[in-house]
């Protein structure tokens, strides 16, 4: 980990990795959609609406996902001082709310035609789902506005660590109160609850943006590292006049 | 697939969405990135003019 506190050495790892995650996610994404669209029968319930289920998925996973990471990279920057653990944070927030957004879409998209309704406030998978795409809205706005680098990832350090609370409510929601959202089929306790030929396209699906999140990540990461050096070059500048 | 196949809007516009919002953050990045680069290129370009002329002064 003390390696990647280096921040060439972190550009030098970003750029060598980027391609390859690239062309896997492309990968990924071109055989999980044969498998999605064109593989995997229609649901004997849901008929051919069950595919929304392989954009949905994938994206309500890398939102969890994306926000773990964030406070992960923050608890790490606090606990080892590590200077570009926040940057790191940062540079997944962007994806986060991406994936976040995509959930909620396209869980409405398949609430439609399935319950009846585009949204239901009283679901509570829903509505904390809501609230976490508000605390990324709310993080990155954190960045946004406050302009001093240090005091910006400090006020953002808390809004990624108290809001990580919501995550596992997330999760659980569906088991601790019994609401429209159905439980988990694939991350229980005794195995996945669907056929395999749907697990498979949804398994490829979530590698897919898997591999796009972490190359999102790293050029993201590139990206903050060059704008914090832009930012001491024309402060250096600025002081020499 | 089956396109006669009842919400099957729903399906389409469910891809759609997802398509055209990855490929708009794809794009973002990669064009922030680039610019990142961009200008701190040409910032150490002017840098080293700087350093010439005073140099020459």
């Amino acid at each position: 980990m003390q390696q990647l506190a280096n921040p060439n050495r972190l550009i030098a790892i970003a750029d060598r990795w980027r391609p390859w995650l690239w062309a896997l996610a492309g990968l990924l994404f071109g055989s999980g959609l044969i498998l999605a669209l064109i593989q995997s029968p229609p649901d004997y319930q849901q008929g051919e609406t069950v595919r929304i289920m392989f954009v949905h998925v994938p994206a309500a996973w890398m939102a969890l996902a994306a926000y773990t990471f964030m406070a992960l990279a923050h608890g790490t920057a606090i606990v080892f001082r590590h200077p570009v653990a926040d940057l790191a944070a940062k540079a997944a927030a962007p994806a986060g709310l991406c994936f976040t957004f995509l959930a909620l879409i396209t869980g409405s998209l398949w609430g439609k035609p399935m319950w009846g309704t585009w949204w239901q406030w009283g679901d509570a998978r829903l509505t904390s789902m809501f609230i976490l795409l508000l605390l990324y809205a709310g993080y990155l706005a954190v960045w946004q506005t406050i302009e001093e680098p240090r005091r910006a990832a400090r006020i953002a350090a808390i809004v990624a660590l108290v809001g990580f609370i919501n995550v596992p409510i997330i999760k659980f929601s569906v088991d601790w109160w019994s609401t429209l959202h159905q439980p988990a089929s694939v991350l229980r306790m005794d195995g996945p609850a669907i056929h395999v030929s749907l697990l498979v396209p949804l398994l490829v699906m979530g590698a897919a943006y898997g591999a796009l999140f972490a190359a999102l990540v790293l050029a993201n990461i590139k990206s903050e590292i060059l704008a914090r050096r832009i930012r001491q070059i024309q402060i250096s500048a600025a002081s020499r006049v | 697939l089956d396109l006669s196949a009842p919400h099957i809007g729903f399906v389409i516009a469910s891809y759609v969405v997802s398509g055209a919002a990855i490929a708009s953050l794809v794009f973002v990045t990669l064009a922030k990135l680039r610019a990142q680069e961009r200008k701190l290129a040409d910032l150490a370009r002017l840098r080293k003019q700087q350093d010439l002329v005073n140099d020459e002064q």
